[in-house]
């Protein structure tokens, strides 16, 4: 699976997790799903529990309803991991649905480490990785 | 003219792994990521001993933070909470008899967790970096005080602070003017340093952060984030090959490479930073290994051309060398 995202997009994502450190933030992509979807734009959000840090089911419906006025539809989700890997805790599948992506963000010391794309694919235990393409100048 | 050179550990404190109380507790992430083994929930007195002897050994200088109440469970005076108080004892006593030849000493603010209201001695509801957020030097300077004392009551002069988080970021001029105060207040000293940043640059130097009529501030930055930052899980030994390959991003065996050789080509001085966690390894020592092997490296490839330093002694070298210079604190 392949995502396509505007460098300036990623940027204000790693921004707000710079901004919220050490703290967690996440929030909603949207955008037109395909392969490679494309994500155009993100939408904030409040974590869903304590062991998950993705974004609520409440805020990614709302998001979804947004996103529908303008002909986009949710492509996932991001959060940030403050001073761990870009890599799933054991709370992450749970927060994603197949053949939707979670952008993880590692923030350390202020600053945005890494970064990585996640899936759920059907038949396969865990989230797997997924090719982001940046476009833009 | 050797070129300074410094190692500054961060989060050193007796007996507590506070990177995992900082993940469990306050990230609430149970275990760091799938697939990964818990993190231990102590470091033991004798790793302490562990490092001393790399530093004795390879006579490595630089700052070694203490935090003086870890996670709020009582402090370095009374005892680590949880714990026969015989152990911080301990640990104090290795710390400051081993190392105050090699490294100077400084909080890093109280807690390293949340923020602590002073009058009550409570937790406040966010962290020490979220609080310090919306602080002036009125606030700032009794707190970093508090901190300073209590290292003191213990017999550290902590000669410096360094900033759990981005402690003070973005209320820099205040903080900057909190801890010349506190450092007055307390030790009635009037030069001192404070880690906070850390600069991709690696022309960076230390400069002067604040200065007024009775203090003078040197900031002293790293020249980058902790190259051991994975050691805390990602790697299980600490096999000869591992340690040279982790070892070459600080400085290759034949000194020509690496983060060190980087910066001293490009005329900064090279100040690299790592954390008691990562040198822990999860117990595998595996960032103590690296550490060993680049003070050998230190040592055998770049001889008289560096000098290590405490970050007082990249103060005063930094007074003596900028003679009535201040550059603004952000």
């Amino acid at each position: 699976m392949m995502i396509e995202v505007t460098r300036v997009l990623l940027q204000d994502i790693l921004r707000q997790g710079r901004a919220r450190y050490p703290a967690g933030a996440c929030g909603v992509l949207l955008g037109v799903p395909g392969d490679p979807a494309v994500v155009e734009a993100s939408r904030p959000g409040r974590p869903a529990s304590e062991a998950c840090a993705g974004p609520s089911a409440e805020d990614i419906e709302a998001a979804g309803r947004e996103g529908a006025t303008r002909g986009l539809a949710v492509i996932g989700t991001w959060h940030t991991h403050p001073d761990v890997p870009a890599e799933p805790s054991p709370g992450d599948p749970a927060g994603v649905e197949t053949g939707r992506v979670t952008l993880i963000v590692s923030v350390r010391k202020g600053q945005a480490a890494e970064w990585a794309c996640w899936t759920a694919e059907t038949g396969l235990s865990g989230l797997q990785p997924v090719i982001v393409r940046l476009t833009g100048g | 003219m050797p070129v300074p050179v410094a190692f500054l550990v961060d989060d050193p404190t007796p007996m507590l792994h506070l990177y995992r109380h900082h993940i469990v507790d306050i990230s609430r992430k149970a275990t760091l990521a799938a697939g990964r083994v818990p993190l231990t929930e102590t470091i033991p007195n004798a790793f302490l001993g562990r490092f001393c002897d790399v530093v004795e050994a390879r006579g490595i200088r630089g700052k070694f933070s203490i935090v003086p109440e870890p996670q709020g469970r009582s402090d370095v005076v009374r005892g680590i909470e949880g714990f026969d108080p015989a152990l911080t004892r301990e640990w104090m006593a290795t710390a400051t008899g081993r190392l105050a030849p090699f490294m100077d000493f400084c909080p890093e603010m109280l807690t390293h967790s949340w923020a602590v209201d002073l009058p009550t001695g409570k937790f406040l509801p966010e962290t020490e970096h979220d609080w310090s957020r919306h602080q002036t030097r009125a606030t700032l300077a009794p707190y970093i005080a508090r901190a300073l004392s209590i290292l003191e009551e213990a017999g550290v002069d902590a000669t410096g602070v360094t900033s759990p988080w981005m402690f003070g970021e973005e209320v820099e001029r205040e903080y900057v003017a909190a801890i010349a105060e506190a450092q007055r207040t307390v030790h009635g000293r009037a030069l001192s340093w404070y880690f906070l940043h850390i600069k991709d640059d690696p022309m960076t130097r230390p400069w002067v952060a604040y200065r007024d009529e009775g203090s003078i501030l040197v900031s002293v930055a790293a020249c980058s984030d902790d190259l051991l930052w994975d050691t805390i899980w990602k790697h299980a030994g600490a096999d000869a090959a591992l340690v040279s390959s982790l070892a070459d991003g600080f400085l290759t065996a034949d000194g020509r490479a690496g983060l060190i050789r980087r910066v001293l080509d490009a005329g900064g001085w090279p100040v690299f930073l790592s954390h008691w966690q990562t040198l822990w390894s999860n117990g595998h020592e595996t960032g103590l290994a690296v550490i060993d092997e680049v003070g050998k490296r230190v040592l055998g490839t770049l001889g008289g051309a560096v000098e290590w330093t405490t970050c007082l002694g990249m103060a005063k070298k930094t007074v003596e060398g900028l003679p009535g210079t201040t550059r603004p604190a952000s």
